[in-house]
């Protein structure tokens, strides 16, 4: 089983050929926004800090828009930065990951941000006539990392959209592939079991540690998780305890062993299953597992949600019939047979492989159609 | 017949139903035979398949999602009144 993808002279291959705007720092925000604009096509990726940033909160901060620059997906970068040393990072970065590369610093164009944008989307404009000349070449969907998510979600979610991605995930492990998912919080009350699937010791240490200090931190703000969750709106939909919802959550990682417990961001080794720790918030999960090296998202909704990775194809995926028939300019994938009863998870399943192949290969998702990718980069502290 | 409830592990002990059943109905399975409903259960709610004594496990997803706090007969709604989980 193949897909259609972009070979890199280093790690798993691309499902796209992006060029990317990559503006490392909010002062180069407004200017990289005009240079994507002026080249259709681009995924602009604009950290809205880049200075000030002290501890662990600036290791992180580089370490994302470093793995963003180098991701599989993009072909070729753009970097925009407010003085040359800041900009030289993220260009050996994407120079170290074999891709063509131009760096643009306002120090280095005497701070006169029109010109410098001005020389970038011409310096774009080159890049986008060798992207279009680069063909696409087979792939072993060993060669996958499918990164999954849910958000929105309702009493489909868990018993057939969750599941089916999980199915997915399995599909693509026994391929000889990678999948991650994430959201530590959703592990609260199902994580001894997450332990015991891990392969290795220290990684069922580490995963129950990553649980325990995201549930410190809510405590330390005064915030106590266990109270009110599963909240009224998962009671009514049938969802009685929170050992429940956290496994109809992470049921989207499958059934295979954790082969490790990831910080956020951090490489995905792979092969095998892996749980990544990450905020609870969509756009902040998913990033940080593209970042991870993803190069696919499979992203559940109950209700519906707009939102995807700007890097990495998303499939959104929805159990709801309702959702499915509201939102057929959203949806990818409707699984609400599952939920009606119609069909069964192994009935869908070859038709979301088929799907996820052709997406992988080049089919655009609703979200590309729609422009609804954006990378939205995690802060761990305060600035000084 | 399109069922109308699903088992979503072999080892589970409930059964989710995937549209809302009046008391008396059996519930459709794939390859497994229901015990019929003692009440009204909606849209993605649980249903016993087995007996649970007071305090024994309820299973689902393949895993202990809290323990009965009375005892539970096959067919009978499980949720808040005779579930709780550990933690919450």
């Amino acid at each position: 089983m193949t897909f259609q993808g972009f070979p890199r002279t280093t790690g798993r291959p691309g499902t796209r050929n992006h060029l990317v705007v990559l503006s490392v720092c909010g002062l180069n925000g407004p200017g990289a926004r005009r240079v994507a604009a002026a080249l259709p096509g681009s995924v602009l990726i604009a950290s809205p800090y880049g200075r000030g940033h002290v501890g662990p909160d600036r290791v992180f901060h580089r370490q994302m828009l470093c793995a963003l620059a180098s991701h599989p997906n993009a072909g070729a970068v753009l970097v925009l930065a407010p003085d040359d040393g800041l900009g030289a990072i993220f260009g050996e970065a994407v120079r170290n990951a074999g891709r063509p590369v131009a760096v643009f610093s306002l120090q280095s164009w005497d701070e006169d941000g029109t010109a410098m944008t001005a020389a970038a989307i011409k310096a774009g404009q080159d890049m986008q006539g060798d992207l279009a000349r680069t063909a696409r070449a087979p792939c072993p969907l060993s060669d996958l990392l499918v990164a999954m998510e849910c958000g929105h979600s309702d009493a489909s979610s868990g018993i057939v959209a969750n599941p089916l991605t999980g199915d997915f995930a399995d599909h693509v492990i026994a391929a000889g592939g990678a999948a991650v998912f994430s959201e530590t919080l959703e592990w609260l009350g199902c994580e001894t079991g997450l332990a015991a699937r891990c392969t290795m010791p220290a990684m069922a240490e580490r995963l129950l540690t990553l649980v325990a200090a995201r549930h410190a931190i809510a405590a330390q703000a005064g915030h106590n998780l266990l109270i009110g969750n599963p909240g009224p709106q998962n009671h009514s939909g049938g969802i009685t305890t929170l050992e429940e919802k956290s496994l109809g959550a992470i049921s989207k990682g499958g059934t295979s062993p954790i082969s490790g417990a990831l910080a956020e961001g951090e490489p995905i080794p792979g092969p095998g299953l892996y749980a990544m720790d990450t905020p609870t918030l969509s756009p902040e999960s998913i990033t940080s597992m593209v970042a991870g090296g993803a190069q696919l998202v499979i992203f559940t909704t109950g209700q519906g949600n707009p939102y995807a990775s700007a890097l990495a194809p998303t499939i959104k995926l929805t159990g709801n019939p309702a959702t499915a028939a509201h939102l057929p300019g959203q949806i990818d994938f409707d699984a609400s047979p599952g939920f009606t009863g119609a069909r069964t998870r192994a009935d869908l399943l070859p038709e979301l492989v088929a799907l996820a192949l052709r997406i992988c290969s080049g089919d655009t998702t609703a979200a590309e159609r729609n422009g609804d990718g954006d990378e939205v980069i995690s802060r761990l502290g305060p600035s000084v | 017949m399109t069922p109308s409830a699903i088992l979503l592990h072999p080892d589970d002990t409930v059964i989710c139903l995937l549209r809302d059943h009046a008391a008396g109905a059996v519930p459709v399975l794939a390859g497994l035979v229901a015990p019929a409903l003692h009440c009204d259960i909606a849209l993605g709610h649980k249903m016993a398949l087995i007996a649970h004594a007071s305090g024994a496990p309820v299973v689902k997803y393949g895993a202990v999602i809290g323990h009965a706090t009375c005892d539970i007969a096959p067919g009978d709604h499980v949720h808040l009144h005779n579930l709780a989980g550990v933690l919450a």
